[in-house]
């Protein structure tokens, strides 16, 4: 190998630890912006370029720059909405060719929701799950919840973007109940029921500010945990990988 | 592409010459070994919190030529070394006491000339105190003490809560090492381990801030935590509100090249 062939190789391996660190942290702002509930400046860290950008959310995925922006932009925070999100786990491999990357990420988390009014479903996603409280005049909703993430990444005019995002449910639950409880439970709530198919007989009119009408159905259809089924090898974790062609997507 | 902070425009390899590849991987390299020593300077303030180790915290992990090192909570500011440490040292170690905050979801930005870091995390966690005796603020020099649950059937009182944090730092080197140099904490949520947080919430808006945790300097005049802070937070926070949406706070760093470009935490 020659002196120019080492320094190539070497400086190849010093721009793939590089984006390791940039690739994590922006997956950690996309989490932010999340909790935030900033749709705006969510789509601003996907891909502007390619056609198929994605978030597949497991009861159907939004696709296309068009779909993908009405749907991150429609949700608006309310008072007392809370969601936390800690990105943890990450497993991240960077193409040997840098031009794109795979990452795999737990997030440990909770969601809450409040309202004066009785709450309904195209104001609040979660409508269904919003009890009132026995002692305060108002509705509420606040929940433990566990994702995991598998993402792929672009470069895209030498800054890495979100490309395919694909988030699966682990856990989710109310503060005080158990998750098979709660599993079994949230089959009962009709509203949820149109969330579990959620393109069937439903319009964007129909669906309100959530705009929560997928493109199409999700590849690996999983609405969280369940004792009726094993927990799946999905997202798969990356492997790592010369080129996209040869790897899968998310 | 960006080009602020180490997002610098990349050359491809076949346009550069030798000595620019071997300033590139130096670069890169410098930058890597920055964020990892950053990422585990953070990690070890927040050991240090959970194992009690914090009599060394000042010394060990703040900077130490800053007049304005500071550790902002939204309850108020500790600012200079020695307020610092008129806060870390003599921490009170109770017997049951626990706390655990792990640190995830990292955003790290090294500045372009490499003096200074910023960075952000969220922590997710929880605090454990028991009081054999009823605790009062003065007495046991804990701002959670007035928190307590009612005594259980053994006699114990007793603080059990999930804590999730938001943190954003700014890091400075100083002789070549990386040492905290502004701290913003801001509370995320908390709860007992049986309670749901907006309730919690609630609770302490209607007993009017009992603890003293939002404004832990009102009405106290000195307690063995020496927690009296320097003076008030800019933004002061107290956490979870449920007439608030969620709040952009600690914002994210964003990349940038020297120190006076960007905002202090």
């Amino acid at each position: 190998m020659t002196q120019m062939e080492q320094a190539d190789q070497m400086l190849r391996d010093a721009r793939r630890t590089a984006d390791r660190w940039e690739l994590e942290s922006l997956f950690g702002r996309f989490q932010y912006y999340r909790s935030l509930v900033q749709g705006g400046r969510m789509m601003e860290l996907f891909s502007a370029e390619k056609a198929d950008v994605r978030i597949d959310l497991g009861n159907g995925v939004i696709e296309g720059q068009e779909d993908l922006r009405a749907f991150l932009t429609s949700q608006k925070p309310h008072r007392g909405e809370m969601h936390g999100r800690t990105l943890l786990n990450p497993l991240v491999e960077v193409a040997e060719d840098r031009a794109t990357a795979k990452g795999l990420f737990v997030a440990a988390g909770h969601d809450t929701f409040v309202s004066y009014e009785k709450p309904d479903f195209k104001e609040y996603p979660f409508a269904a799950y919003m009890h009132k409280d026995p002692e305060y005049p108002l509705y509420k909703m606040t929940h433990w919840v566990w994702y995991k993430f598998g993402v792929d990444f672009i470069r895209e005019n030498g800054e890495w973007k979100l490309w395919h995002v694909r988030r699966v449910e682990i856990m989710r639950c109310p503060y005080d109940e158990d998750w098979i409880d709660f599993s079994i439970t949230r089959q009962k709530y009709e509203i949820l029921n149109k969330f579990r198919t959620p393109w069937q007989g439903l319009t964007r009119e129909t669906c309100g500010p959530l705009n929560f009408v997928p493109t199409r159905p999700s590849p690996e259809p999983w609405e969280g945990y369940t004792i009726t089924r094993p927990v799946p090898d999905n997202p798969r974790m990356p492997e790592p990988y010369a080129t996209f062609a040869e790897t899968f997507e998310y | 592409m960006k080009e602020r902070g180490n997002n610098v425009k990349e050359k491809k390899p076949e346009e550069m010459t030798l000595e620019e590849k071997l300033d590139e991987i130096e670069r890169l390299t410098k930058l890597a070994e920055d964020k990892a020593e950053i990422a585990n300077l953070f990690a070890a303030y927040q050991y240090s919190h959970s194992v009690i180790l914090e009599d060394e915290t000042p010394d060990r992990l703040y900077a130490q030529h800053q007049p304005d090192v500071r550790h902002d909570w939204g309850g108020g500011v500790l600012e200079g070394l020695d307020e610092l440490c008129r806060y870390y040292v003599n921490r009170p170690r109770y017997r049951g006491k626990l706390i655990c905050h792990a640190i995830g979801n990292p955003v790290i930005e090294v500045a372009e000339d490499g003096q200074t870091a910023k960075g952000f995390w969220i922590a997710i966690g929880h605090e454990t105190i028991p009081y054999p005796k009823a605790p009062t603020l003065e007495g046991d020099g804990d701002p959670f003490g007035p928190r307590t649950e009612p005594p259980d059937k053994r006699g114990i009182r007793k603080i059990i809560h999930w804590v999730w944090n938001k943190y954003g730092v700014d890091f400075i080197r100083e002789d070549g090492q990386w040492r905290i140099w502004h701290l913003r904490t801001c509370e995320l949520m908390r709860a007992p381990y049986h309670q749901d947080w907006v309730d919690f919430s609630l609770r302490n808006l209607i007993d009017n801030d009992m603890c003293g945790l939002h404004t832990p300097w009102q009405g106290v005049a000195s307690t063995p935590l020496n927690a009296m802070p320097t003076r008030p937070s800019d933004d002061p926070r107290g956490g979870y509100r449920i007439d608030e949406p969620p709040l952009e706070l600690p914002r994210l760093p964003e990349p940038y090249r020297t120190f006076s470009e960007t905002f202090a935490y």
